[in-house]
């Protein structure tokens, strides 16, 4: 882990060949758009309905923010697949809040709170006991995957439809904003906006932020400049269980529900969507935008293979090729700029 | 992350004790606590459930030890197990069946190994892209339909038959340990292992073809792996698209919980066999005791954490 | 009416469907339903007064092996066995599988191991459970399977929903509530087991005596899955009027993708859980969209005493039935309220508290 770009975020390369191998997946992606549209002639006129793109943002959601909390943990050098043992677990904690208090504005606190906990235990066992993350993660995730089946007996726990209800479904998942023009914008992807806003500000206007490339890049010279390496460890495993605890908010206001296992599986495709963005997976360099565009990229090709009737166990195939496709491509352009 | 360690300090044998103990307390308290644990029949169901988890985290031991993962062991078991299972309704040949069940485990392997090495692939997203890939063209080859082994030879070769009493497929894993554990300590090709993942830059210097090295180390993981799925179906007596999942986090699990180094380059296969009759006694234990599933799980991961943090103790954090 | 369907016509549906894309999970089934004349029902295997005590006598030890334990169903049916067993002073253990096949072969083999005198098994697939079937046979212990019968060895008997008829009377209950035309989606589960193929048939079928026109049939495994591959229908489709779910948790998905579209879809489905329940009585509040139409209920606690009566029947050295089928029943929005009451008898409806 010697990378030469250490701690400087990666920034004013809009046109450089890196950013033109990122391009080249975005452009994989438009070949396959096309070649759909060969397939069938309505299928451009469907897949870009504003409908459809919608669908797309409030389906790329869960991921994004997931993927939010997954690139914060691998930028700093560490991993978590707990992450959707944790969301699965906020996800019912807040279900069991709503249904008990009926007050939605209790629960997501209650969520966050738990979503933090679990984060900062992960943090703590890795960073005090020396611990890989991948590690202790595989262990806290049997853990609380069998704590939240335990909470709920293995039971779906579903909101009922009322007014209080409606209005936290409607805020976190099926409202809109309709921007000037008449663009009418889901309020998760607002969300997924203010969160990569917020938290890019955080990344590369604070101290925290430059703390957490930096022990990323190189935990020893971290340390040699005097960075509390591990405090900033656990900060960052803290910050991305809350995160996991956001993307449980919304998936309780899309589905209607908590499940006890509803979201076990998105820690991998959250670790996919991070390195498809470009994110070194040894840490220390990458960015949440990037993030958001490998989330975006896994959307659409889900939604496009769906709306082209393409079977789920193909899928799966066509999901593994394009992540190692992409990784491939970006090792390629970088080994290029050398 | 631990700095790596010098290649003397793999060789120290006390440091094993701490697991080997660990495995025998539990032995021990099953024996006592359930009155069906401790019994020639329940001992050999220890064994041959054991076995898969065996097999694969040998694997998973050459794997890591060079400084690798790989996450798409469980995907590729099932995808492996429909090729057998195919090739064997097919031809009725258990050679044929064989042979496409070690070739198609190398072919697999192999392409892992160039992806992670020459496209400079980290292997945790390669094998993840595997995972993924594998899973779904064991679904699609089989429409979801697990695919029945009714070869009785097949079936005698490797499940039924008990040469001296012992379940065959404990005697295939016990002889498949003792030749990959002199490949590891005894030749050539091992110590490189060894060099590869505990530091590749002095390996390379030291005139070690690394990349070369770490292709073949998938290859032979993609081996084992082949073999694992040959025995999987005896068990089962089905090729199930569905099987085998979550194997690859259980097998990492096995060879942690032994002791081996994750960052790599510091482990051993012996190591291997105590995680993984850790965990198999484990399991076995509380299932006599019929632990309720959702507590099981919560052991399982609680068991996890102390015994990697109990070994990091013990060491005196010297790693 | 004529319920079978042949190979080839279910090729060219989904080709048809697809148009060419799709490899189709239905393309390549053996079409072997279960049994249906000769089976015995619930009723036939229950016990009578004086079988309870001399059951009470014996002391049992029965095993109880799920596939998982991650929805109502499975628990209901635990539960159904547990009480039965509480009743007639069994001693019952439970243990499941985690949807993973080796798993159960070791749960199997332990309860072997515990030498109990019989076993109410629901396979993880019906291929991969024969070794376990084989090694309880070597040991004389009966098992009743839920959900196909196994490929090698005896079984007991086999219970079954009558899965092919609840799906073809639910998705017929949608058809005719949509004016019997239009487009239709389906969502599935992956899952290798017989009873699965049979829910996909029924719903084939009444699709097929109809004018409607199958437009997806996606296998998802999760909620969220479910969710997208509804939407994605609905958007592929725009003049969509039904979707068929066939899993408890793909009827989640399909509400929320046809509630987020604010389209004129319905949804009927298998599986009638307490969700589902839930949105009857909203939709009867006004609190919902009138959506959903029917569910296929199956009858978890009925099946999991069915399952100890028939053990118990075993034990006392009589014939059981070598299939025992119990019936869906059809919950739309005019009977819920009755259908809760036979379904889920002794427990607190969703609209109680």
């Amino acid at each position: 882990m010697t990378a030469g770009a250490l701690s400087t975020p990666a920034r004013g390369r809009w046109l450089s060949p890196r950013f033109i191998g990122q391009f080249g997946v975005i452009f994989a992606v438009l070949l396959l758009l096309m070649a759909f549209a060969l397939v069938r002639e309505d299928f451009l006129q469907i897949f870009f309905a504003p409908n459809n793109l919608a669908n797309i943002g409030r389906q790329t959601t869960l991921l994004a923010i997931t993927g939010f909390a997954m690139t914060l943990i691998i930028l700093a050098g560490e991993i978590d697949i707990s992450l959707g043992a944790i969301a699965s677990m906020c996800g019912v904690i807040i279900a069991l809040v709503i249904v008990n208090t009926g007050s939605w504005l209790l629960a997501i606190p209650a969520g966050i709170a738990v979503g933090a906990l679990l984060g900062a235990i992960n943090g703590l066992i890795t960073v005090r006991g020396g611990i890989p993350s991948f590690i202790v993660t595989l262990g806290t995730l049997n853990v609380v995957q069998g704590a939240a089946l335990a909470l709920t007996n293995a039971s779906t726990i579903t909101l009922p439809a009322n007014p209080t209800v409606n209005e936290f479904r409607s805020l976190f998942a099926r409202g809109v904003v309709t921007l000037p023009f008449g663009i009418q914008v889901p309020n998760p992807v607002i969300l997924v906006a203010i969160l990569l806003i917020a938290l890019t500000f955080i990344l590369t206007r604070t101290r925290f932020g430059a703390n957490v490339y930096a022990v990323g890049g190189g935990a020893a010279s971290a340390r040699l400049a005097g960075i509390a390496v591990g405090r900033v460890k656990l900060l960052v495993f803290t910050l991305g269980g809350a995160l996991a605890a956001v993307a449980a908010v919304v998936y309780t206001a899309r589905l209607g529900n908590g499940q006890p296992l509803g979201m076990i599986g998105y820690e991998l495709d959250a670790i996919a969507a991070v390195v498809i963005g470009g994110t070194s997976f040894t840490g220390g360099r990458g960015s949440l935008w990037r993030t958001v565009l490998g989330a975006l990229l896994i959307g659409v090709l889900n939604n496009a293979l769906t709306l082209m009737n393409v079977n789920f166990n193909l899928q799966l195939v066509v999901r593994g090729a394009v992540i190692v496709l992409a990784v491939m491509l970006d090792a390629w352009t970088r080994r290029r700029l050398q | 992350m631990t700095t790596r360690t010098s290649s003397a300090q793999r060789l120290s044998i006390p440091s094993e004790i701490g697991v080997l103990g660990a495995v025998i307390a539990l032995f021990i308290f099953f024996s006592l606590a359930s009155p069906f644990f401790f019994n020639p029949s329940n001992l050999t169901n220890l064994g041959r459930q054991t076995v898969l988890l065996a097999v694969t985290a040998f694997a998973m031991t050459f794997i890591i030890l060079s400084g690798e993962i790989d996450l798409s062991v469980g995907s590729v078991v099932s995808l492996i197990s429909i090729f057998v299972a195919m090739a064997l309704r097919d031809s009725g040949s258990i050679a044929l069946a064989v042979l496409i069940g070690v070739g198609s485990g190398v072919l697999i392997g192999t392409i892992n190994g160039v992806i992670t090495v020459i496209g400079r692939v980290p292997s945790f997203i390669t094998t993840l892209g595997m995972f993924s890939a594998a899973r779904g063209i064991a679904l699609a080859i089989t429409n979801a339909v697990a695919i029945p082994i009714l070869n009785d030879d097949y079936l005698f070769l490797f499940q039924d038959a008990r040469p001296l009493g012992i379940a065959v497929s404990v005697i295939y894993a016990v002889v498949l340990f003792a030749v990959l554990h002199f490949l590891l300590t005894r030749t050539r090709f091992g110590i490189s292992v060894y060099a590869v993942g505990g530091n590749a830059k002095a390996a390379r210097l030291s005139g070690i073809g690394v990349r070369r090295v770490k292709i073949e180390v998938f290859a032979l993981a993609g081996a084992i792996i082949g073999f694992a799925a040959i025995l999987q179906i005896a068990r089962l007596g089905s090729a199930s698209p569905e099987v085998a999942r979550n194997l690859e986090l259980d097998a990492i699990a096995a060879v942690v919980l032994g002791g081996t180094s994750f960052t790599g380059g510091r482990g051993s296969l012996i190591r291997t066999v105590f995680g993984v009759l850790l965990i198999g006694i484990l399991n076995n234990g509380m299932n006599l005791m019929n632990i309720d599933s959702y507590f099981q799980f919560i052991i399982k991961g609680a068991i996890i954490v102390l015994a990697v943090l109990l070994d990091r103790w013990t060491r005196g954090r010297s790693g | 009416m004529n319920r079978k369907i042949s190979r080839r016509q279910v090729i060219r549906y989904m080709a048809a469907a697809a148009g060419g894309m799709m490899l189709s999970p239905l393309a390549r089934l053996p079409h072997v339903r279960a049994q249906e004349s000769m089976a015995a029902t619930a009723a036939d295997v229950a016990l009578t007064a004086e079988e309870i005590e001399m059951i009470r006598g014996m002391g049992l030890k029965l095993g109880f092996e799920t596939n998982h334990r991650t929805d109502d169903f499975i628990n209901l049916l635990i539960k159904g066995g547990e009480d039965t067993a509480a009743e007639y002073g069994i001693e019952l253990i439970v243990s499941e599988a985690n949807f993973d096949a080796a798993k159960q072969l070791a749960d199997m083999e332990a309860l072997i191991q515990q030498e109990v005198d019989g076993i109410f098994l629901v396979a993880v697939d019906s291929d991969s459970i024969s070794s376990a079937i084989i090694q309880a046979n070597e040991a004389g212990i009966p098992v009743i399977i839920i959900g196909g019968a196994p490929t090698r060895g005896e079984v007991l008997s086999v219970m079954n929903s009558t899965s092919y008829d609840g799906c073809y009377e639910s998705t017929r209950y949608l058809i005719d509530a949509v004016g019997g035309a239009g487009k239709i989606g389906v969502v599935s589960i992956p899952l290798a087991l017989p009873t699965i193929r049979d829910r996909e048939l029924g719903t084939l079928a009444a699709i097929r005596e109809s004018r409607m026109q199958l437009v997806g049939l996606q296998p998802v495994f999760a909620q969220d899955a479910a969710l997208a591959a509804a939407e994605n229908m609905i958007q592929a489709n725009p003049d969509i009027t039904a979707i068929f779910a066939n899993w408890s948790l793909a009827i989640n998905g399909a509400l929320a993708a046809v509630d987020a579209s604010g389209m004129d879809i319905k949804v009927s489905g298998y599986d009638a859980e307490v969700a589902g329940f839930q949105r009857f009585e909203d939709q009867a509040n006004g609190n919902a969209a009138p959506i959903l139409l029917s569910l296929a209920g199956q009858q978890p606690l009925v099946q999991g005493k069915a399952g100890i009566d028939a053990l118990c029947k075993a034990a006392l050295g009589q014939e059981v039935a070598p299939d025992i089928l119990v019936p869906t029943l059809l919950v739309t929005q005019d009977n819920y309220r009755e259908q809760w009451d036979a379904l889920y008898p002794g427990i607190a409806a969703p609209w109680s508290a």
